[in-house]
């Protein structure tokens, strides 16, 4: 097992360079960072010499490889927006962004578990029919949009909630508070295709042998269908949440942006508009490490799930 | 029996969630302004900064030896007098007695020169007084109160370009030697302010808290200190449609940051007040001279009175925007009036006229050719600024009327500005902010700075030495007479055509007072902000 664990960290280095790489050379095709820092009223002079410190002046690969060099010893570098560094910039944002993607996957495994487990036992049913038109409509829906439906309901016309921001800690009644529109609007869509699979999962799951014998045996419905059939059902839920994660990061930066949430999303997105390298490297960085450690979670829960699964 | 307990579970933290009615962070308690801020501070390191939304919040926390006030007069703040010797190289300022810092030190001469040190070392704005151009080429503290400038040459325009400048925001010697530079306005600032930095939650917020000792506020100031609010909360909210939500629903007391789009909406809402003001900023078209169709007068002379500003304003700005006459408008400091007189007005017959007369005449489908060529150009302008890729759509319908065939090309400001540069374009629709009229306009228009930033690619040396002399001449008459010669050159040219000017716009809840006191000064001067906001 810790081989496995080993192996699955060790092929993070390919990935954090190869993404790297491809990120580092698209930003530098797409100009100079210092004129449109300093904007146009600032003289060339000055530019160039704020070039040369920073050592904008020498070829891309070398200013690679420096990086890449500095960055195994995790040193990220320092913004050239802000001059401050960047791993500390990245320590500020990575707390509110997990918790804004833990919990709206949770909320995702909430809804989606139950409904699809209903609409596969209740088959047929007008319960059934009701889930699938949510599916429909929460699939449509983009993130976007959402969040500001949210916001314009439940901030501003029915003033229950707060509008944007986050309180300190989610352990607080203002916590709680300023987390919910997020986390719904990042954990709502994806529970509709997460229903679906639940039910189309559970419904091959009923049909099997064991469900029948567990059930001749006499056993309640509701001990066959959560002891027995649930377990199985369960394991293609893991492989769409190990592909679904890198989603919900990319989501994070939309309902970021949206929600004013101060997480690693909404500087990605304000460090690409100010072709800010080393803190878009270091936060690409980042996010690539936490898909990557993520999807080894998932695979670890598959050995616990299905007893079969082993990696030794 | 569980499952009722996890009922009232439920009901009780809904009940908890759905509750209270009061945002968070900055709770509406009277002694807090809420500032909603649409863009994030890189940093607020007056030397090191230039942007908008850095200047915003800097400007609470330090402040410059002098400022000014509406009528762009030079008025004393942290210094109590000063002199120039009679050929402009030396200024003597003494200090204002009784000034400390945040942290209880005392403001000395000696913070002053470290100070101006940083600035000229690390600052992009400090070309002008930077010693290699002539300016600051040492400074003398013959005692705690008195400074001495010595400059190079005659640097008439260092106190109103410099020196009441918030970028030269006095800091304490002891803090820039002790922080690292890359702390300074992002951990930590130390200034003379009416308000002193407390917390920069990263993305979300910026703290200040009141300075109670604070007293020497502008002249000009109804309140000379302390502020009203005991706390002032910058809370950042990037998105444009969260920002309008977040006035209307009361919970951001005011924000300098409404954009067109959500103007309507606030407007509709009785509990918040809209104010509009000019700003500095001009939305301007550029010709690039060394396409040979431009060379021609006419053909220039044509096109400028093709452009109906007023079209543009509305359509484009949405109506928070006005027609101006010249690359500066009367925000800015050094603006002539006089310039109305030659800008040209919107009239199609004579552009059409004058066209014909440089020897333009229409094809079979419309468009202007001459000798076999066809009149045909590509405009570029910036893609992710709704205002300026709606203002070259608008160009391209009227310059069509005249049978110009416009290709509009957007990129992102970045890429827009670097195919400028390299000149590959005909037209170009571009902006600038300034406050100053000179160096701005050098930096558009004089031919030293041909490609980086003056993209006509025309030099013109009587507008050269009009520009030069406003900008050295020792004589402030002849200066003004020189800035206003080389305004009336460059309207004339027809090589920039000034389109558009926008407006500051202002959303507050009612309850927010003093902003009658902002309403008196054309630019809001953000030290009366930090004096004169209060709740009614």
């Amino acid at each position: 097992m810790s081989r496995f664990v080993f192996q699955r960290l060790l092929a993070l280095v390919p990935v954090a360079v190869g993404v790297t790489l491809l990120v580092f050379s698209l930003l530098h095709l797409t100009g100079d960072p210092i004129r449109l820092l300093y904007g146009l009223n600032v003289p060339e002079e000055i530019v160039q010499q704020r070039r040369e410190e920073l050592g904008l002046n020498r070829p891309v690969p070398v200013q690679y490889l420096l990086w890449l060099g500095r960055a195994v010893r995790g040193d990220l570098g320092q913004s050239i927006t802000t001059g401050d560094r960047v791993v500390a910039m990245i320590g500020a944002r990575v707390g509110p962004t997990l918790e804004l993607t833990i919990l709206a996957l949770l909320v995702t495994l909430t809804v989606s578990i139950p409904a699809g487990i209903v609409a596969a036992v209740r088959r047929d049913t007008w319960l059934d029919a009701l889930s699938r038109i949510a599916a429909l409509f929460w699939v449509s829906m983009p993130i976007f949009w959402l969040g500001l439906l949210f916001i314009l309901v439940f901030g501003v016309k029915l003033g229950w909630l707060p509008i944007s921001g986050r309180a300190e800690t989610f352990w607080s009644l203002d916590g709680l508070r300023t987390h919910l529109l997020p986390v719904l609007t990042l954990g709502l869509p994806p529970a509709a295709l997460f229903t679906r699979l639940t039910r189309s999962s559970m419904l091959e799951v009923i049909g099997e042998e064991y469900i029948r014998t567990a059930r001749s045996k006499g056993l309640a419905e509701r001990t066959v269908i959560v002891r027995h059939a649930l377990r199985n059902a369960l394991i293609p839920l893991l492989t769409l949440i190990g592909l679904r994660l890198p989603w919900l990061f990319g989501g994070a930066v939309i309902t970021e942006t949206v929600f004013a949430w101060p997480g690693m999303g909404r500087l990605l997105v304000d460090s690409v508009l100010k072709r800010d390298y080393p803190v878009v490297q270091g936060i690409v960085m980042a996010m690539a490490a936490l898909v990557v450690a993520s999807s080894l979670l998932v695979d670890l829960l598959y050995a616990y799930v299905d007893p079969r699964i082993r990696y030794d | 029996m569980h499952r009722w307990l996890v009922l009232l579970t439920v009901v009780t933290l809904a009940g908890l969630v759905l509750s209270g009615t009061s945002p968070p962070a900055a709770a509406q308690a009277p002694t807090t302004l809420t500032q909603g801020l649409g863009e994030e501070p890189e940093n607020i390191d007056p030397q090191r900064t230039n942007r908008f939304h850095s200047l915003i919040v800097l400007s609470y926390i330090v402040e410059p030896l002098f400022t000014l006030d509406r009528e762009f007069k030079v008025v004393p703040l942290l210094a109590q007098s000063y002199t120039w010797s009679p050929d402009r190289k030396t200024l003597r300022v003494v200090l204002k007695d009784g000034i400390t810092f945040h942290n209880g030190a005392p403001l000395t001469s000696a913070d002053v020169k470290a100070t101006f040190e940083r600035y000229i070392t690390v600052s992009p704005l400090s070309s002008y007084v930077r010693p290699r151009n002539g300016g600051i080429v040492g400074m003398d503290t013959p005692d705690s109160r008195t400074i001495i400038f010595r400059f190079g040459q005659p640097k008439p325009l260092a106190m109103i370009s410099d020196l009441a400048d918030a970028h030269t925001g006095i800091l304490p010697a002891s803090f820039i030697a002790s922080t690292p530079s890359a702390d300074i306005g992002i951990r930590a600032l130390i200034g003379t302010g009416p308000y002193i930095f407390k917390e920069w939650v990263p993305g979300d917020r910026i703290v200040l808290e009141r300075n109670d000792r604070y007293r020497h506020g502008p002249v000009f100031s109804p309140n000379r200190g302390p502020a009203h609010f005991q706390r002032m909360v910058f809370r950042i909210i990037p998105e444009d449609a969260t920002m309008t939500a977040e006035v209307t629903a009361g919970n951001v007391d005011i924000t300098f940051d409404v954009t067109p789009s959500g103007l309507q909406q606030l407007r509709a809402n009785p509990n918040v007040v809209v104010m509009q003001a000019p700003t500095y900023s001009v939305q301007y078209l550029v010709l690039n001279m060394e396409r040979w169709m431009f060379q021609n007068a006419r053909v220039r002379q044509a096109i400028a009175h093709s452009i109906d500003k007023e079209a543009i304003a509305r359509a484009a700005w949405l109506g928070v925007g006005r027609p101006v006459d010249g690359l500066i408008n009367e925000a800015t400091i050094g603006y002539w009036p006089g310039v109305k007189q030659y800008a040209y007005k919107y009239d199609v017959a004579r552009a059409k006229a004058l066209l014909a007369e440089a020897g333009w005449r229409p094809g079979a489908d419309g468009i202007l050719r001459r000798d076999g060529d066809r009149f045909e150009v590509t405009l570029i302008t910036f893609s992710n600024i709704d205002q300026w890729r709606r203002a070259g759509v608008i160009v391209q319908s009227q310059l069509k009327q005249v049978g110009i065939e416009v290709k509009v090309e957007t990129a992102e400001v970045g890429a827009t500005y670097d195919r400028a540069r390299a000149g590959n374009f005909d037209i170009g629709i571009f902006r600038n902010t300034w406050w100053l009229a000179q160096p701005y306009l050098t930096f558009l228009t004089h031919s030293v700075n041909i490609p980086s930033s003056n993209f006509s690619r025309w030099p013109n040396p009587e507008l050269d030495k009009a520009l030069d002399t406003a900008s050295n001449a020792l004589d402030d008459g002849e200066r003004e007479r020189a800035l206003q010669r080389a305004q009336r050159i460059i309207v004339e040219s027809a090589v920039w055509v000034p389109l558009v000017s926008n407006t500051n716009l202002l959303a507050a809840k009612k309850s927010v007072g003093g902003l009658d006191v902002l309403a008196q000064h054309p630019w809001w001067p953000v030290h009366l902000r930090a004096l004169a906001l209060t709740r009614k």
